[in-house]
């Protein structure tokens, strides 16, 4: 009955605008993911410097600890891996170039790669050299290097090719002078044209490659450049209107002969003004990636513009290659993809991020592995925009996969309207939740069904250096465990530690302003968490407890703990103030997750009332189903593969039985770098000949011993104490479901109330009663007018 | 007599007295409009203080004569004429698009017979008087249903059917003698060439007032792209953005506010008889 | 005049499809959001959505707020636009002036206007200059109840001007002729109000009530430029509560309330109506 009321209107204004049918979509013949470098710790071993068209196949240049040079003989082939050991050698004297000769083998170094580009059929190196002296650096030359590949070596070699006359693109900050990376490198004819980010902003230069010479144009600020017709360049400029979510994107022609330039195009509600462009001449398209897809647009005419493949990346380049196949890299993927839209499958999965989550787009290349059949498509909105419950409403099931906040008022809309699908019916799954910290999937499940998948958590609360704590004599015990008891606390901590020098109780650049604001954001968060936890909701917040903790917060000793005046934005003479540093003993940002800072901070547990249990806090991002999509199964199998492509904090921090510290991976092969040239000084100290050469290599050997422990310090993705910390606190913490009051303000069209309240120069002056009540009054109202 | 002479004068001057009140916010709005912009922000900042002691330094002109804000407004920074840009855009299509409609309309209601006429005419009232916010949910869902939402369209389609200048158009037709369009159609005029050539230039005065009001609320259009272009900032029109100028002063709001007021200025001065006709012959009847 | 709908069709039909999209659908289709409960599974739940909503605390305080303020606004407004019309009417020659300048404020994007209006209601604003000069305390009027003053004056600057006019036409249209044959029968300026005056006014007074009333109940733009969406408690309309709920994806309720919000509009004016016609045949038939 209702269904068919909403058919018949559906039906009534479709007759009226005859709207059109939908395209079908997918993955296509001949799409591969050649190169993926990821990982899950935030440090990547290795990069994609450049890749190039060779024939039929690919040349990818990589840069890890060590240089790597493969082929792809064609799209489908496996890679030929170059030997790059003897890189810079060469047998023959080079002619005019810099080359250290030792033992008749010439080292032509050129070390610093300033860019790559192919000319000719061949592929060449723009290198320089320099010199490294006492904190100064000088660029002493440049040339063109060919990369050449023989008898399973890679080697870059001397050319025929100019000196190129690198004077213009020197940097010079004083005594240390370096060259800025060619970017977007585009040859046409004989002349290299590369895109440079100097001091200056962003820069177009022009190499001749038959004198060497070099050009640079005058140009206002734009984003990107590529390739144009008719040996042009195309260059991009965005704009964003004041207050959109989207921008601008305008396309010029750039005449390379007189510098003019001219306005072809323009693309309206872009999302990214990164827009990465290539520029095929054989069919005057340009192609570009967005919001997850591959674009081509024939003759500038965005009207044309179609969607062609989904592509997981946005691109550093892109590469036109036979059959209509297209490359697309950055410098973690190489992939290739088919541009004949009717080749797409017909199942697409599309993915709306509103969470900023890499565990998300990691996942893509796993799905890719096990249903290649699928093409999935990954949008990303940083504020969101796009109205979920009005889709819901509409039945509408173009997403199929949402990533949200737990704390977002659409994840609760969604959540309360029982707009969530159940994704129990997936065994991953399943089994993933079993893994699952219990106080998040308690989170994670409505009725007894799984309703979301958990991609992300983090939360604050006040932390405290343990290590500096106990330096200072502190135990354990002395901790408060109430905000009373902290607010006491606090005003005997600055003598407390008055006899260690390299602390102080807060960061260097908090102020006062920023002190009392975070305080009352985190009181007033954690405050509401707790009486939801109680399952109280007609409380007011300008109660005597939070009135008496935030008089405390705006009512302490700031001088005595360092807080200094907040320095004026507009104030322009004194706004630029040094301080030594120090490491801080307490932050108002400690985390309540497993992460890389919680080695050093622990939490400081406090409750409200003696004998209540603490307050602990964590925001999650998940990702649902939304329950119209027509590939239900497909996007619970995606969301089941999330599990591991989770950021290692992130993973320590929802799964259990993760009990392994986690060092970086580079920590290995440093340890070893640093033992050896521990060993050669220790050797240097035997070898030693008077006393004070001796006290001179012990006192480096004394420092060297220092970056060591310091290294292994902070070499930890995550340590020891990270996990016993985080484990501590787990029976005290919680999935936040609601957006803390300040959030809620800031929602609620009240932004600038919050900036008064919390942040701004006026904050200074109100009250407490003045907040709670202001806050009491609008969430009051909030909650009366219930969801 | 001597005394009635007297009592008009009185009245006269207070009626003088209250037209200048009345005049007072757009005179001085744009007399602000031309002080400096550092003068307007000193000023809105010793807004808000409720100490008894403080006065704010309002008079009714600028300190010195500057065009400092306009420069800024018109030359220096795009944004306010964009969202300008934007606002006339909106007026211009709906006026255009309503000019093209609800005459017809009203010309239907009112000439033609037919059952359930006066139904429909009531039902036209009905929603007259309802507040945007009762279609508003189905409304954005329809919109979005037609892939309008956040384009300029959701604005401008619902405004060209606006129920208030039907009514007005219908009550002014009404009263027009039929023996107008009887003496027409026995010179072998059919209900289109009347409707051109007669009803449309006899009803110029109502015309011009609708024209004038309808112009006045698109004008001054807020809850409609506050909720149809929730994500398109930059579709808005300048009504929906004086609030976040004036918050935070930002020294040109003014100026903003006069430019703003100007083409509706223009636009009553223009219209003016008309307007004032057009109203005095509307009646409920 | 003409009979076939036929010949009708042509000029009604792009009007009426369009009123029929987006006014007379989403009212229809509306009532089935007020009577689903928004869930996944979208089941009918009857009232129930208006029971919630009638109880609910805000939108009674919306809801009593906006009668409030349309009952303090619409008479007011009514009154003394008659009163000036009436005024107006007797000194005729000079009226011109004040005529234009009163009629303009209802072309004036009042969002630009407010600006000003803002400043003059400050707590150390020109208004309370006005207030200490007369020796009164100064008010706070941009919070709490006194937030009401403003805005109820801006909706009189605003709107004054157009019911002026549409009385001063009614009472021009009155034969001077009436006036003096009652003046000789030596009728009192009262009674000639009364039986004159009145009658031949109403189905104007009638139509100004009714664009008060209307007027009265849009005046959410102008709180919503002063207070935002949670404003002062005496301030925060129906439209807040419809509007905020629109905000937290609460459709069902912003459609219930805003059909509570149409039946009492509806019968308010359907009782207009009835009074109007009652009263013209009570007049007619006392004359």
């Amino acid at each position: 009955m209702k269904k068919t009321n909403t058919r018949i209107l559906l039906w009534i204004l479709t007759l009226i605008l005859a709207v059109a049918g939908t395209a079908p979509a997918f993955a296509s013949a001949g799409d591969r993911t050649i190169i993926h470098l990821s990982t899950n710790d935030g440090y990547m071993e290795s990069s994609i410097n450049a890749v190039f068209r060779d024939g039929d196949g690919l040349v990818v240049i990589q840069q890890g600890f060590d240089r790597e040079v493969t082929r792809y003989a064609d799209l489908k082939a496996e890679g030929e891996q170059f030997d790059a050991s003897e890189w810079t050698m060469t047998n023959e004297k080079p002619e005019n170039l810099d080359a250290e000769e030792i033992d008749g083998i010439y080292y032509v170094s050129y070390g610093n790669e300033v860019g790559w580009f192919s000319y000719n059929g061949g592929i060449y190196m723009f290198g320089a050299e320099g010199t490294y002296e006492n904190d100064s650096s000088v660029i002493k030359d440049a040339a063109f290097l060919r990369l050449e590949m023989k008898d399973g070596k890679a080697k870059c070699v001397t050319t025929d090719l100019p000196h190129p006359d690198f004077s213009e693109m020197v940097e010079d900050s004083g005594d240390y002078q370096y060259m800025n990376s060619l970017n977007e490198t585009y040859v046409s004819g004989d002349t290299l044209y590369a895109s440079v980010y100097s001091s200056n902003g962003l820069g177009i230069f022009a190499i001749d490659l038959k004198t060497g010479n070099c050009r640079q144009y005058e140009l206002k600020e734009f984003d990107e450049m590529c390739g144009g017709p008719e040996g042009s360049l195309i260059i991009s400029r965005s704009e964003w209107p004041d207050n959109s979510d989207y921008a601008i994107l305008r396309l010029f022609r750039l005449d390379t002969e007189s510098g003019d330039e001219e306005l072809i195009t323009e693309l309206k509600e872009v999302n990214d003004s990164q827009l990465n462009l290539s520029y095929d001449p054989e069919t005057d398209c340009l192609y570009y990636v967005m919001d997850g897809e591959l674009w081509r647009m024939p003759g500038a005419d965005p009207e044309k513009a179609e969607a062609l493949n989904d592509c997981p990346i946005t691109g550093q380049g892109m590469l036109f290659m036979p059959d209509g196949f297209v490359v697309v890299w950055d410098s973690e993927t190489v992939v290739v993809r088919n541009t004949d839209p009717s080749q797409r499958g017909t199942t697409m999965l599309r993915v709306l991020d509103n969470g900023y989550s890499s565990a998300i787009s990691e996942t893509v290349y796993d799905m890719n592995n096990v249903r290649g059949d699928i093409s999935v498509i990954i949008k990303r909105e940083y504020t969101l925009k796009s109205d979920i419950l009005q889709a819901m409403m509409n039945r509408d099931g173009t997403v199929d996969i949402y990533v949200l906040d737990y704390d977002s008022n659409e994840f609760r809309a969604l959540y309360n309207r029982g707009y969530l699908t159940d994704l129990s019916g997936n065994a991953q799954i399943m089994a993933n939740m079993e893994q699952i910290q219990p106080y998040i999937r308690e989170a994670l499940t409505q009725d007894g069904k799984v309703i979301a998948v958990p991609l992300a958590a983090d939360g604050r609360t006040v932390g405290i250096n343990m290590e500096k704590w106990k330096k200072a004599g502190g135990t354990e015990e002395e901790l408060p465990k109430t905000w009373d008891q902290f607010f006491d606390w606090l005003e005997t901590v600055p003598e407390k530690i008055a006899n260690l020098e390299e602390a102080q109780v807060f960061e260097t650049w908090m102020d006062r302003r920023d002190f009392r604001s975070n305080l009352n954001d985190l009181m007033t968060n954690l405050y509401q968490v707790r009486m939801e936890l109680k399952g109280d909701d007609s409380y007011a917040f300008n109660n005597e407890l939070l009135n008496r903790l935030v008089t405390r917060a705006a009512k302490i000793d700031y001088d005595a703990l360092g807080l200094h005046e907040p320095i004026d934005d507009d104030d322009e003479e004194g706004g630029y103030i040094s301080y030594e540093y120090k490491e801080p003993l307490l932050t108002v940002y400690g985390s309540t997750t497993v992460n890389q800072d919680s080695t050093q901070y622990e939490t400081l547990n406090l409750a409200f009332e003696e004998g209540e249990d603490p307050v602990l806090p964590v925001t999650l991002t998940v990702a649902v189903v939304n329950p119209f999509s027509e590939n239900a199964e497909a996007a619970a199998e995606y969301l089941s593969l999330t599990a591991k492509n989770l950021r290692t904090p992130n993973a320590y921090t929802i799964f259990t039985g993760k009990t392994e510290p986690v060092q970086y991976a580079y920590v290995d092969s440093q340890l070893k770098q640093m033992a050896e040239t521990i060993e050669m000084y220790k050797g240097f100290l035997e070898k030693a000949e008077n006393g004070e050469e001796k006290s001179n290599i012990e006192e480096t050997l004394h420092m060297f011993e220092q970056d060591r422990e310091e290294m292994l310090k902070y070499s930890w993705v995550i340590s020891k104490e990270a996990i016993e910390n985080y484990a501590k606190r787990l029976p005290f913490l919680m999935v936040q479901r609601m957006l803390s009051p300040r959030m809620m303000l800031s929602v609620g069209d009240e932004s600038d109330l919050v900036y008064k309240m919390f942040y701004g120069e006026e904050s200074d002056n109100v009250t407490p009663d003045e907040l709670l009540n202001t806050i009491d009054k609008k969430i009051q109202m909030m909650r009366m007018e219930g969801n | 007599m001597k005394n009635k002479g007297f009592r008009i004068w009185l009245a006269r001057a207070l009626l003088l007295l209250l037209a200048v009140i009345i005049l007072l916010p757009m005179v001085q709005t744009f007399l602000y409009s031309f002080s400096s912009m550092a003068e307007i922000k000193a000023l809105m900042d010793t807004r808000g203080n409720k100490s008894t002691d403080v006065w704010m330094d309002l008079r009714l002109s600028p300190h010195m004569i500057s065009l400092e804000q306009y420069e800024r407004i018109l030359i220096k920074d795009e944004t306010i004429l964009h969202f300008f840009t934007n606002s006339v855009i909106y007026a211009a299509a709906i006026l255009l698009g309503q000019t093209l409609i609800i005459p017809s309309l009203a010309f239907a209601l009112s000439k033609f017979r037919f059952r359930g006429r006066e139904a429909l005419f009531f039902l036209i009232v009905m929603l007259m008087l309802l507040p945007f916010q009762v279609t508003m949910v189905p409304n954005v869902l329809t919109l979005r249903f037609l892939g309008l939402l956040n384009t300029p369209w959701a604005v401008i389609l619902p405004m060209l059917f606006a129920p208030f200048y039907v009514f007005l158009l219908r009550q002014y037709m009404v009263t027009l003698p039929d023996e107008l369009l009887e003496a027409a159609s026995m010179d072998g005029a059919g209900p289109y060439r009347s409707f051109l050539r007669i009803v449309l230039p006899v009803c110029r005065p109502v015309l011009g007032a609708a024209a004038a009001l309808s112009f006045a609320e698109s004008w001054n259009l807020v809850e409609q792209p506050l909720t149809y272009l929730t994500s398109r900032m930059d579709l808005m029109p300048l009504s929906t953005i004086f609030n976040q100028l004036a918050k935070e002063s930002t020294g040109y709001e003014f100026a903003g506010a006069g430019l703003y007021i100007l083409p509706a200025l223009l636009i009553y001065l223009f219209f003016q008889e008309d307007i004032l006709s057009g109203i005095q012959l509307t009646e409920m009847k | 005049m003409y009979k076939k709908l036929r010949l009708a069709f042509p000029f009604l039909l792009p009007g009426l499809a369009g009123l029929l999209i987006f006014y007379g659908i989403p009212f229809v289709g509306g009532i089935w959001y007020s009577v689903t409960d928004g869930r996944i599974e979208n089941s009918f739940v009857g009232i129930e959505n208006y029971v919630a909503v009638w109880k609910n605390q805000m939108f009674q305080l919306g809801l009593k707020n906006t009668l409030e303020l349309s009952l303090i606004c619409a008479p007011l407004l009514f009154l003394l636009s008659f009163v000036l019309a009436a005024g107006l009417h007797r000194i005729r020659p000079a009226g011109a002036f004040f005529r234009s300048s009163v009629l303009m404020p209802y072309l004036m994007p009042s969002s630009a206007i407010l600006v000003i209006w803002l400043l003059w209601f400050d707590f150390g604003g020109p208004v309370n200059r006005i207030m200490t000069a007369l020796g009164m305390d100064r008010v706070d009027w941009l919070t709490g109840a006194e937030l009401r003053i403003p805005v109820v004056l801006m909706f009189l600057w605003k709107n004054l001007g157009f019911c002026v006019v549409i009385f001063l036409s009614a009472l021009q249209s009155i034969p001077e002729s009436l006036y003096e044959y009652a003046t000789l029968e030596g009728a009192s300026f009262t009674k000639q109000t009364v039986s004159i005056t009145l009658p031949l006014v109403i189905p104007s007074a009638f139509l100004v009530v009714i664009l008060a009333f209307v007027s009265a109940f849009r005046i959410f733009k102008e709180v919503y430029f002063i207070g935002g969406a949670y404003p002062d408690e005496p301030l925060y309309t129906l439209q807040n509560y419809m509007n905020n709920m629109y905000g937290k994806l609460n459709y069902q309720n912003v459609t219930t309330a805003a059909y509570i919000f149409a039946l009492i509009v509806f019968v308010l004016f359907g009782l207009l109506f009835l009074s109007q016609r009652q009263a013209m045949r009570r007049l007619n038939g006392g004359d």
